[in-house]
């Protein structure tokens, strides 16, 4: 039977009480942060631990399936075909796009098995979907410099993680101009399966996302310059 | 006059007495079996996954990656400076990320069959490490269990049962007989214990701050997430308080697996929800890899003396078919 020293089990038991803490950390910030505040004593303990637990991959918030299953998210992948023609169009640098676009979707379902395989390229595509950020943001936004500056960040990064697959996905592809569009598959109601039998892949769940939102202030000042004379006596 | 003999033993206990229970907890010996059902499982996983890599591995790592090295390094160097670090991330060259692959496959399989397991099960751990740090983006629970386990595993004598090492070493002494018993095997087993006790503790927290898990419709939803479906559970729709007791079920299992997984009258309890839980996920929501992986974790749960006693069943059943 082999026995611990006893002098080894005290300096084992600390340094596997340090160890808990790095697992604890970051489950113990992801849930103590609020819109409004973060908890200041977990905030501190996650930043204590985080070099270990990052580099340890232990650094999870274990939050599956939670708070709520949510809506899936993919992403099309459409690639328009280049011709390059000999006139001095070309030679300029400007190609005349003339077949339809092939299409495929991140994750496919059918063609990429093992389960596993699958399963990466959803992990992508929600990952994709989390780095978003729109091309542009309200002037009225804008007067928020923090705002503005955090989003200037998440734009560039998104904008290089869309770069990067563009590239990759073009490599894979073959030549041609390659876009990608956000989607997100609405999770259907019991009634809309069970009763009117839509199915759980019908195209009407699927929703292409826009990559930037309407700017508010542009909208609303033309509809308020056309009700300001309406208002005035004639 | 007995009490009193009590009371002054009690005062004459030293501090250590004290402690002696938790000390027992982490560091009495135990049998490497339970340990080594892990391993085989955690090492066929890890060859598992580094081949799923390879299948579409110029999509994954190189200059051709979805996400490159570049935004790799933007994202956890420029926007963030965290500690996530391999040298994968530096590594362009497709021959030498093929080499990194085919050895990681190599240890994982080396540690499934137990071949000089001390050493492979700290290559498989960090060449496994190594990897998902390089693939953000692209991993989820299952990466998350088969690293903790992969690690705690580098602690243990797994190899001391059911492997090439333990044959070779019977082969080389002549004798049939039990492996030592070690505290290291104790100790690599509370971790992973405690550990999965931490998972599920704040799977059930996150749990609860969904109103879906709450109001029992979170088991449809799940059901109806196309992108998850494996097998069409969506049937579960026709008897709401079946898919709300289920929904409740899960949130309070996890909420509570952390305490009633000790007593010894409700842990097979736990572990039958375990199976049914994990065995749920993995045919009905497609998730095969990661529900199995969950369940090879449970197994720390299970004495390393019961396991033996059921391979002996099982290889006498098996002699006398």
């Amino acid at each position: 039977m082999r026995n611990c020293p006893k002098k080894m089990q005290a300096f084992l038991l600390a340094i596997g009480s340090l160890h808990m803490l790095g697992v604890l950390a970051e489950p113990l910030r992801f849930f103590s942060r609020s819109e409004v505040a973060v908890a200041p004593d977990f905030e501190l303990l996650a930043e204590t631990m985080q070099t270990y637990s990052q580099w340890l991959y232990l650094d999870h918030g274990y939050f599956f399936f939670a708070p709520n299953p949510g809506p899936g998210r993919l992403i099309r992948c459409s690639v328009q075909p280049e011709l390059e023609s000999e006139d001095l169009s070309s030679s300029q640098g400007l190609q005349i796009q003339a077949e339809a676009p092939a299409e495929t979707t991140l994750p496919d379902k059918l063609n990429q098995r093992p389960r596993l395989l699958y399963h990466r390229y959803l992990m992508l595509a929600e990952f994709y979907n989390s780095r978003f950020a729109p091309s542009h943001i309200s002037a009225e936004s804008m007067k928020d410099t923090e705002f503005a500056a955090r989003w200037a960040q998440d734009w560039v990064m998104y904008d290089r993680l869309q770069a990067s697959m563009m590239k990759s996905l073009k490599h894979k592809l073959g030549t041609g101009r390659v876009t990608l569009s956000r989607l997100e598959r609405s999770l259907p109601t019991p009634y809309m399966v069970l009763h009117e039998k839509v199915p759980l892949n019908d195209p009407r769940l699927l929703d292409v996302l826009p990559e930037s939102f309407p700017d508010p202030t542009v909208q609303e000042l033309p509809a308020e310059k056309l009700k300001e004379p309406d208002a005035k006596p004639q | 006059m007995q009490s009193l003999n009590k009371l002054s033993d009690d005062q004459g206990s030293s501090w250590a007495d004290h402690w002696q229970p938790l000390l027992d907890f982490f560091f009495q010996p135990s049998n490497s079996h339970t340990l080594a059902l892990i391993r085989i499982f955690t090492g066929s996983m890890i060859a598992y996954i580094h081949l799923v890599w390879m299948l579409d591995l110029e999509a994954f790592m190189g200059p051709h990656a979805l996400v490159d090295n570049a935004f790799w390094h933007a994202l956890h160097r420029e926007q963030v400076l965290d500690a996530k670090w391999t040298y994968l991330a530096l590594v362009e060259s497709m021959p030498l990320i093929w080499a990194h692959e085919i050895l990681a496959m190599v240890a994982g399989l080396l540690l499934a069959f137990g071949l000089k397991t001390r050493i492979v099960s700290i290559l498989a751990w960090f060449l496994t490490l190594m990897t998902v740090h390089r693939m953000t983006g692209m991993l989820f629970g299952l990466d998350q269990i088969v690293i903790m386990l992969s690690m705690y595993l580098c602690l243990g004598r797994s190899g001391d049962s059911w492997s090439v090492d333990a044959w070779l070493q019977r082969r080389s002494s002549g004798q049939i007989e039990q492996p030592e018993a070690s505290w290291s095997n104790t100790f690599a087993t509370r971790w992973i214990q405690l550990h999965l006790c931490v998972i599920y503790l704040f799977g059930g927290i996150g749990k609860m701050r969904g109103d879906m898990w709450w109001d029992g419709s979170a088991m449809w939803y799940s059901a109806a997430a196309y992108e998850y479906q494996s097998w069409d559970l969506t049937w579960i729709g026709y008897s709401p308080m079946v898919a709300s007791i289920l929904t409740h079920m899960t949130v309070f299992w996890e909420l509570s697996y952390c305490a009633l997984i000790w007593p010894k009258w409700t842990r097979p309890v736990m572990l039958g929800i375990a199976l049914m839980v994990h065995g749920g996920i993995a045919i009905y929501l497609g998730m095969i890899t990661f529900g199995f992986m969950m369940l090879v974790a449970n197994l720390a749960f299970v004495s390393p003396k019961l396991l033996f006693d059921w391979s002996l069943a099982f290889s006498k059943a098996s002699r006398e078919r």
